[in-house]
């Protein structure tokens, strides 16, 4: 056989291999389902009901039919309960869940717990960071900033010489609450703004307390962290001003409800802090798919509005306040 | 440019004049093959890809002509409503001793699932009914509100809003609803007089969504409605593209006209078909992505490439396999005509073979071949005949010395008396002639041949007064075949000159016809002084004259040997100096009757 038939036999074997090798590639491609989908997601809520963060709910729903996941809802029977967190984690990551979206509880064991599972998955951490887990992408808003907004909204709206300011509403079980008290105890604390706080065990307890203390704080301040005590706080003043007893107080809060809203736009609660929780659950599940998909996770922070009675029906506004949710 | 084409069409020929027929064949069929079969799959996948398009604008268009047709009768209801509160209701009560609420109320419980609220305005923004909610927020200011502002401006028309959060009445139950307003001027009547107002209807939002949601245009596929400025009314990722998570490109799409566009849009090449509601100027567009369309097809275009690549790859062998086809039997003769040239005219060693062009070819040239063969012995015979014919005459030419001095030696003896020797000189005379004429024949018995050189020695020796002896000696069986006329006279002569002139009475010449095995000697020796090496070679090719004898060379006698029986058969000369020279005739032994067989005379 001379060189160029070897050559040429070579040639064409390659071409033969070629072709069997992408053939073979893409029935193996269309076997193994190169995996667009659906995916199997698992969100770990930190609360004893989804629906209470609906917003974040309809974001999650929406990428999940966006993006082929199907998604699973794990809720705590006992709110904040971070063992239980721990424990459902490790069950799903050992149930074969493609990945997990965490809203972590506050401690360090459920930090360990989703360094531990992120080996294993991709694990997505929304609405705050787990503690001592720095690797985690996480999708949350800046709330420190947040706090700090609200803290300076409260002093431009003007305080008194000698003011009394109520901080409620600090879960020390959430990252994401005690962010917003640092923020607001930040701008507070440099503008040498005594304030004092108040620790409430649920809304029913700071509806209570609201109802109690409010008729005493003349043009004085109360600033609610807990959506759910802001409700109660702000139907508290608005009681208290249907019944003629003087509710002089500003509420201010953070956390948003077609109540709250109401109250806002009645001019009972003076300012919220709202974070786009729509983005934080889209964000979540967008940054879940990808790390499925073998793409580095980044911690993403999305935005807030400080909104108050005028300007509720502002298009910006009025797209986070009242999500577009079927 | 053009120069540059036939630079190219050059420099192929080129190539291909360099390139054996079968590397030209087989590689200009598989390009020419290999291109046809990619356009072939190229366009296939094309039309593949564009048909699907087709149907895609097909599907959009019917799609966004049913969404078109849904959202129309949605908003016509919506103005019926409006258009029944206005004419039925508006019309027919005269506020100052009639209330519009009742109607407005079951107009409003008719058609709650389309609404969230209908009220008539003041001109100065009072609400004069309200369903189902009455009281105004205390910080709504009616007038500032753009669905009034526009009823206001343009009494004549009426004016659908963009999606916006209701937030007119006090809801006890803290609802808001994301509703499209439908506003309208209208006169009102109080105590017969007629003032202007504002009738709004909040339409439920979810009934447009309803609308537009379940649509089937494949898994990336949408619709989306705008108004003419390219405001987003409603779309699937609304909230999406509230919250800056997703864009749209409703802008540009504000500007197409109806019908079904290409577009790129964030590096994404879409199909959008577009259609213009009547009367709201909304448009409703269909979005496709083509990546989604031709990725769909993506399978088959590979599948097409890869059989495409298969197909070239068995081609190419096909290719090969139909070249060498072609082109072995046309090498083959190639290699059979450069033999011919290099003076092989065998005519069965031509290759016949391969198609019938290059077979008839074949045939053709061998047929050629033979003919030329043919040719070619015609002319060898003819230039033999006619060279034996010359030869032959050379040899029948009697010396003329020697039948002078033949003669004058009969004068001699006769005037000496000597007649009885006269007599047999004579008669040897006559019977040389007798034998050199042999009726015209050219080859005669060795017999006749010998008995020729007898009576020519007998001569000789008279004139050579005995000077030498002479024997001939023969075989029985050598004497019966056949040898050619004159060709031993010649070298009988030779010695006799040449060997016994300085003989002093002890020549001796012996003649010797004999056979050996199937070939037939005639052997002329003497025992003169011999001939250097040199010389008797030169004998042969005629370069050195003769000088005394006959005249006709020893070549002249070679040659005619060959001539007659071939070239493995001719003369020698074998010759020691001092000792003597013997000339060997080598014929084949064929006898009279065989040779007569083998070569009969021409009729």
């Amino acid at each position: 056989m001379t060189v160029k038939k070897k050559v040429f036999l070579a040639l064409v074997l390659a071409l033969l291999a070629a072709a069997a090798v992408l053939a073979v590639g893409r029935s193996a491609a269309a076997r193994s389902g190169a995996k667009d989908g659906p995916y199997e997601i698992s969100v770990l809520c930190r609360e004893r009901s989804a629906e209470s963060r609906a917003a974040v709910k309809a974001g999650i729903d929406q990428a999940s039919n966006d993006l082929n996941a199907e998604v699973s809802y794990i809720t705590l029977s006992h709110e904040g309960d971070d063992a239980e967190q721990i424990s459902l984690l490790e069950r799903e990551a050992a149930n074969g869940a493609d990945a997990v979206v965490i809203a972590p509880v506050r401690s360090a064991k459920l930090g360990q717990a989703v360094k531990e599972a992120a080996q294993k998955l991709p694990v997505v951490a929304i609405l705050s960071a787990p503690e001592g887990a720095p690797g985690i992408p996480t999708v949350s808003c800046d709330d420190f900033r947040l706090g700090q907004s609200l803290a300076e909204r409260v002093l431009k709206d003007g305080v008194s010489a000698d003011p009394k300011i109520i901080v409620s509403g600090v879960n020390p079980k959430c990252g994401d609450s005690e962010n917003l008290y640092r923020g607001v105890q930040d701008v507070f604390k440099r503008n040498k703004i005594p304030f004092s706080t108040l620790q409430l065990r649920d809304a029913q307890e700071a509806g209570a307390a609201a109802r109690s203390l409010l008729p005493g704080l003349k043009n004085e301040v109360w600033v609610e962290l807990d959506g759910g005590a802001l409700e109660a706080v702000g139907q508290a003043k608005r009681e208290l001003l249907k019944t003629g007893q003087p509710a002089d107080a500003r509420i201010y809060g953070a956390g948003r409800s077609d109540a709250v809203t109401s109250l806002l736009e009645e001019r009972v609660i003076s300012a919220v802090g709202v974070r786009n929780e729509y983005n934080i659950g889209y964000l979540g599940i967008k940054t879940a798919v990808d790390g499925i998909r073998r793409k580095k996770g980044e911690n993403v922070q999305v935005n807030f509005i400080i909104a108050d009675g005028t300007n509720l029906y502002s298009p910006e506004n009025e797209r986070i306040l009242f999500p577009f949710v079927s | 440019m053009k120069s540059r084409l036939l630079q190219a069409v050059r420099r192929g020929k080129l190539f291909f004049r360099q390139r054996s027929i079968q590397s030209t064949i087989s590689l200009s069929f598989t390009v020419v093959m290999v291109i046809g079969l990619m356009l072939v799959a190229g366009s296939l996948s094309l039309r593949y890809v564009d048909s699907a398009k087709d149907i895609i604008a097909e599907s959009n268009t019917r799609v966004v002509d049913q969404v078109g047709l849904n959202l129309d009768s949605y908003l016509r209801s919506m103005m019926r409503i409006s258009d029944s509160v206005y004419y039925r209701v508006i019309k027919n009560v005269d506020l100052k001793t009639g209330s519009l609420s009742e109607p407005m109320s079951l107009l409003y419980e008719t058609n709650r699932d389309q609404l969230v609220s209908i009220a008539v305005f003041s001109s100065d923004g009072k609400v004069i009914a309200a369903e189902p909610l009455f009281q105004l927020k205390p910080t709504v200011r009616v007038q500032n509100q753009d669905w009034f502002k526009k009823a206001a401006a343009k009494i004549e028309n009426l004016h659908f809003s963009t999606p916006h959060v209701e937030d007119l009445f006090l809801d006890p139950d803290n609802k808001y609803h994301w509703v499209v307003s439908l506003s309208r001027s209208v006169e009102l009547t109080e105590g017969g007089s007629i003032k202007h107002g504002v009738l709004l209807v909040d339409m439920n939002f979810s009934g447009i969504e309803r609308i537009c949601k379940n649509t089937d245009l494949g898994a990336s596929g949408y619709v989306y409605i705008m108004d003419g400025s390219g405001e987003i009314i409603y779309h699937p990722k609304q909230e999406l593209l509230y919250s800056r998570l997703a864009s749209e490109n409703n802008r540009a799409a504000a500007g197409y006209e109806d019908g079904t566009h290409l577009e790129t849009f964030e590096n994404e090449q879409r199909m959008i078909t577009v259609k213009t509601v009547g009367y709201t100027g909304w448009k409703i567009v269909a979005v496709n992505s083509i990546q989604d369309v031709t990725a769909a097809y993506a399978q088959i275009r590979q599948f097409t490439l890869l059989v495409a690549g298969l197909a070239s790859i068995l081609l190419v062998f096909v290719n090969l396999f139909l070249s060498r086809r072609i082109a072995t039997p046309i090498k083959a003769l190639e290699r059979s005509v450069k033999s011919i040239e290099d003076g092989d005219l065998d005519e069965t060693k031509i290759a016949v073979g391969g198609s019938y062009e290059v077979e008839h070819l074949g045939n053709a040239i061998r047929s050629m071949v033979q003919k030329m063969r043919g040719l070619m012995a015609d002319i060898v015979r003819e230039q033999e005949s006619k060279r034996k014919s010359e030869l032959d005459a050379l040899q029948a030419q009697i010396n003329p010395h020697f039948l002078y001095n033949t003669l004058d030696s009969i004068v001699w003896m006769t005037e000496k008396g000597q007649y009885r020797d006269a007599v047999v000189m004579v008669t040897s005379l006559a019977k040389l002639f007798r034998i050199s004429l042999s009726k015209g024949r050219n080859i005669i018995p060795v017999s006749a041949e010998l008995e020729h050189v007898r009576n020519y020695l007998i001569i000789q020796n008279y004139r050579y007064k005995n000077k030498f002896r002479y024997s001939i000696d023969a075989q029985p069986e050598a004497l019966r075949c056949v040898t050619i006329k004159l060709i031993v006279q010649p070298l009988v002569e030779n010695s006799i000159y040449h060997g016994m002139e300085y003989m002093d009475n002890d020549g001796e010449i012996k003649i010797r016809a004999y056979l050996k095995g199937d070939d037939l000697f005639i052997d002329v020796a003497d025992n003169g002084p011999g001939i250097p090496e040199e010389r008797a070679a030169a004998l042969f090719d005629g370069s050195t004259p003769t000088g005394k004898g006959s005249g006709i060379g020893l070549k002249n006698i070679r040659e005619r040997i060959q001539l007659y029986f071939g070239k493995q058969y001719g003369l020698s000369l074998f010759s020691e100096p001092d000792v003597g020279t013997t000339a060997q005739i080598h014929l084949p032994a064929v006898t009279m009757e065989e040779f007569e067989r083998r070569n009969p005379p021409p009729k």
